[in-house]
């Protein structure tokens, strides 16, 4: 009975934002979109980040390879857009078992480091490609009106969010909760860690990849600096980490709360916006380490208590 | 004789230390054989060779009649070997069930849980079959040494194993509870599950096996029926040194 009212308010609550855009500002629509997007590549990034424990710099990757496949298939050959987001999903899933090959065989911050310079790298091999439109980029054809990418949006959020539910208890997600967990416990357990990792991000890259189609094509613009950007990678990890990585709905709680309040700084205090927003995540880092998720479940037994043992917990 | 594990002239270099010299034995089908020797003997790295969580520098290692020694550690899950680990290596954020539950998931022949549901209820069978039914709901790193142990051993049993090996999974414990895994290891016998069992309470495994093999410096020096084995006179210079006149 529990479980069926969970997916009952689910369903309820995706079906309460998806009439926003017929009630809704244009600009709560369009401050919408963008944290439906981050959203989803918060959820994406928790598969390999939060389920799997390898803390991937190289999802940003995935998202701007989605974007070259649509911007690619629309501006340059006149294809439709969902041929746009089949061509991104296949670039980003073989980069992924590409560079997953080599690159997850290594543990802990090596993975972290060897993926952060994946974006440059594709910066730089996009930027001499004239079928992606060198440095210059690529201007897609214009869709008029917010609504469609809004529902679009909110449908990969949900879609990514069903996955993530399924993983929480299937047997490939319990693979991955016992690699991050001991990944040579669960090796001699019988789980074949490297397929495992492996097709973790391959399946993370698939969500990012449509999440940059749908983004390029609602700004109908592209170049290589805002496609490969890796500032929207940590942006994944900030808001996954903040909601609570290896939770169905902490990625997403973490993107939405911190869209919020980064677009109430910055219309409030323009210049300082960026500071205030680095307070909040220090502060978050200080009194919830272990994201939203975990303080929402254990402040209802601990109380104030909670904030101070935190507190305790991590002092150096 | 049916073999069950067969290790020929197996040898592991740790860079310039000889951890393994060239070590054979066999391991009959469900029987219990100890394996004992003194601090760094080389008993560890007996079982992370079998269980391939190292791979040797030479020699051979032959699980029901077929070279295994190339394989990476999940086949030789699957093939049905499974360890404990001395140092525990528990899944810390996962409740103890879940933990017992990945190997009801995975393990031999790739687990023979139907689903999550499934594996669970086969958790805790094991959880109940080494006595650590009541901490089922916590989690694995709120547990102490002793359960910690018995956790090692019902992730381990819920791979439904034809070869278990056993790393020190006494030591720590008290009388009593050494006399309750002496049980439970009987009853896995029991169970037609042949078993290597590394220990250092000497009591113990002397009553648990059937035959002693005896490691020293990365040497075997002495195997057979306990009381031979143990009342000879290398065994008890490697373990007291020498005597001197």
């Amino acid at each position: 009975m529990n479980r069926v009212r969970k997916i009952a308010l689910a369903a309820v609550v995706v079906a309460g934002l998806a009439t926003i855009p017929w009630w809704g500002s244009a600009v709560l629509v369009q401050f919408g979109i963008g944290a439906l997007i981050l959203a989803t590549l918060a959820q994406s990034w928790n598969i390999i980040g939060g389920y799997t424990g390898y803390p991937s710099f190289g999802n940003s990757v995935f998202y701007g390879l989605g974007g070259y496949g649509v911007a690619i298939a629309m501006a340059q050959f006149q294809l439709p857009f969902a041929f746009g987001l089949l061509l991104g999903v296949a670039l980003a899933v073989s980069f992924a078992f590409v560079i997953g090959l080599p690159v997850l065989r290594l543990r802990g911050h090596y993975f972290a480091i060897a993926t952060l310079g994946l974006a440059e790298v594709m910066t730089a091999i996009v930027s001499n490609l004239e079928i992606a439109g060198r440095n210059v980029g690529l201007i897609l054809p214009l869709l008029k009106g917010d609504t469609v990418f809004y529902e679009l949006s909110l449908g990969l959020l949900a879609l990514t969010t069903l996955v993530v539910a399924w993983l929480s208890r299937s047997r490939f997600g319990f693979g991955l909760i016992a690699i991050r967990e001991n990944e040579s416990a669960a090796a001699v357990m019988g789980v074949n860690t490297t397929l495992y990792k492996v097709l973790a991000f391959a399946l993370c890259s698939v969500f990012a990849a449509i999440a940059g189609g749908i983004h390029a094509y609602w700004i109908t613009y592209l170049d290589p600096g805002s496609a490969f950007d890796i500032t929207l990678n940590v942006k994944m990890i900030i808001m996954a980490v903040f909601g609570g990585p290896g939770t169905i709905f902490g990625p997403i709680l973490g993107a939405f709360a911190l869209s919020a309040i980064s677009e109430i700084l910055a219309s409030k205090i323009t210049n300082l916006a960026s500071v205030f927003f680095g307070l909040v995540i220090v502060a978050a880092i200080i009194f919830m380490p272990r994201g939203f998720a975990d303080l929402v479940q254990r402040f209802r037994q601990l109380g104030w208590r909670y904030f101070q043992e935190n507190i305790r917990a991590h002092r150096v | 004789m049916d073999a069950i594990l067969e290790v020929v002239n197996l040898t592991k270099r740790f860079h310039g230390l000889l951890a393994i010299d060239n070590v054979s034995f066999a391991l009959e089908r469900n029987e219990i054989l100890g394996l004992i020797g003194p601090n760094g003997a080389g008993k560890t790295t007996i079982i992370s060779l079998v269980s391939g969580t190292l791979n040797p520098t030479a020699g051979s290692i032959k699980f029901e009649g077929a070279p295994i020694q190339r394989l990476p550690a999940y086949r030789r899950g699957l093939l049905g070997i499974a360890r404990t680990f001395q140092v525990m290596r528990p899944f810390p954020g996962l409740k103890v069930l879940d933990n017992v539950a990945v190997g009801a998931l995975f393990g031999a022949a790739g687990g023979h849980a139907r689903n999550l549901r499934d594996a669970q209820e086969k958790a805790g069978h094991w959880l109940r079959f080494v006595g650590l039914d009541h901490r089922a709901t916590q989690r694995a790193d709120a547990l102490g040494g002793p359960d910690r142990k018995r956790l090692e051993l019902a992730k381990a049993l819920a791979m439904r194993p034809k070869l278990l090996l056993l790393d020190e999974v006494m030591a720590g414990l008290n009388h009593v509870e050494i006399e309750e895994v002496i049980s439970v290891i009987k009853k896995v016998r029991e169970q037609g599950i042949s078993i290597l069992v590394i220990e250092h309470v000497m009591k113990a495994i002397q009553s648990l096996s059937d035959r002693l093999l005896v490691l020293h410096h990365g040497e075997k020096i002495a195997e057979g029926k306990p009381e031979t084995v143990l009342s000879n006179e290398q065994v008890i210079d490697a373990y007291l040194g020498r005597k001197r006149l």
